[in-house]
């Protein structure tokens, strides 16, 4: 009994390790994530120790508008500056600005799939856990530990994406930022816009206020109302998902199983049943995905065991329709069993 | 505020009205608010959770 429970430490604290030695690769840089390079500031530039390795007619295109935004930025506050120059300037700075959200919104879109990577890994890492510890057959408060340990994990990356990344669609709300700056620069150039800069001063300041359009505080903001209206969209009209086609052996040769399924849900332990979300069959289709993210947003069958139930007895329902997809049911329970 | 979705899943053409019945006791018994045929179609309404519970 003793060299069991060693047994069961030493197992617990490998996977464990495992997950969190995954969890380590997917979430570095986090400080480049923060904000896109601030126009006027020092653009960090390659370690000269390294410089001989890199290609530098490509680090000279990457610098190419910084450069001549710094050209025309003398010639912009110079005395006796004329309008053209002033106008090149705000021209220059714009393009700067927009070349530096662009990359940034580059390294956001990385950093997600970076950590994407990291919960592929950690559950591929969670399944092989959960089966180990079948096969040794471990104390429920080991597997209870174990299931604890894997949703801190997933918190921690869910966290990391609220607090860094900007929002799982980070492509559309790009989109937004890109329109709200081109209006801006939009106006900054026309003449009879009350915005129009007229003189340096005016034009360092538009330029600030411009590139302050794409700053972490701002694009969230437009990420949140993004998400804000399309809620209140989807819950005036009570979403409708298109799921596969019902089948009749549901109604028929299945029913008993797909009975039986759904009365096996009830008899999981709590731990059991916040597992199981991290297990089921079928949580990666897409249009199960989405099903379950839209009547769970705040993802409470992680940490809940009666949403855990509420959402698994709706996924048998919508996918055990055949012969195979209730045998993997069938499958997954049987491991809790164990 | 309305905190439900709904899924909609196609009925084959040939489905019998007591299949259609025990296809939605199940889904009641699943934890669905109600469950009905349109045409074709089997539209079932789940709550949102969080929202109602």
């Amino acid at each position: 009994m003793k060299k069991m429970k060693f047994h069961g430490s030493v197992l617990l604290f490998a996977l464990v390790a495992l997950a969190i030695v995954i969890q380590g690769c997917s979430s570095t840089g986090l400080r480049e994530l923060a904000n896109p390079t601030p126009i006027h500031k020092t653009t960090p530039m390659p370690d000269p120790v390294d410089s001989s390795s890199l290609d530098h007619k490509a680090i000279g295109a990457a610098y190419e508008l910084p450069i001549r935004y710094y050209a025309a930025f003398e010639a912009a506050k110079a005395a006796g500056a004329t309008q053209t120059q002033i106008d090149t300037y705000v021209s220059v700075g714009a393009a700067v600005v927009e070349v530096y959200c662009v990359r940034w919104f580059g390294r956001v879109a990385d950093a997600q799939r970076n950590l994407q990577f990291g919960d592929s890994n950690r559950n591929v890492i969670t399944q092989l856990g959960t089966a180990l510890i079948g096969v040794a057959k471990l104390h429920s408060d080991v597997t209870a530990v174990y299931g604890a340990a894997n949703t801190a994990l997933a918190g921690l990356n869910s966290n990391i994406n609220s607090a860094f990344l900007i929002a799982p669609n980070a492509e559309n709300v790009k989109r937004l930022v890109l329109q709200a700056i081109g209006a801006r620069v939009g106006l900054l150039k026309s003449t009879t816009s009350e915005i129009y800069p007229r003189n340096f001063d005016s034009a360092y300041l538009q330029l600030e206020k411009l590139a302050d359009l794409c700053t972490y505080a701002e694009v969230k903001k437009l990420a949140t109302q993004a998400v804000d209206q399309s809620n209140a969209k989807a819950n005036s009209k009570g979403e409708v998902f298109v799921v596969s086609a019902a089948t009749r052996a549901q109604a028929t040769t299945l029913k008993d199983r797909v009975d039986n399924l759904l009365d096996r849900v009830d008899k999981l332990t709590a731990p059991q049943a916040l597992a199981l979300s991290n297990v089921a069959p079928f949580r990666n289709n897409k249009e199960i995905a989405s099903v379950v993210a839209a009547r769970d947003p705040k993802k409470a069958r992680l940490t809940d065991e009666k949403a855990a139930r509420a959402i698994a007895k709706m996924m048998i329902i919508l996918t055990a329709n055949a012969e195979d997809s209730v045998a993997e049911w069938e499958s997954t329970f049987s491991r809790f069993d164990q | 505020m309305p905190s439900t979705i709904v899924t909609k899943e196609q009925l084959p053409a040939d489905i019998k009205d007591e299949e259609v019945k025990e296809l939605i006791r199940l889904r009641i018994k699943a934890g669905a608010i109600r469950s009905w045929r349109d045409g074709n179609q089997l539209l079932t309404e789940w709550n949102v959770i969080g929202e109602q519970d």
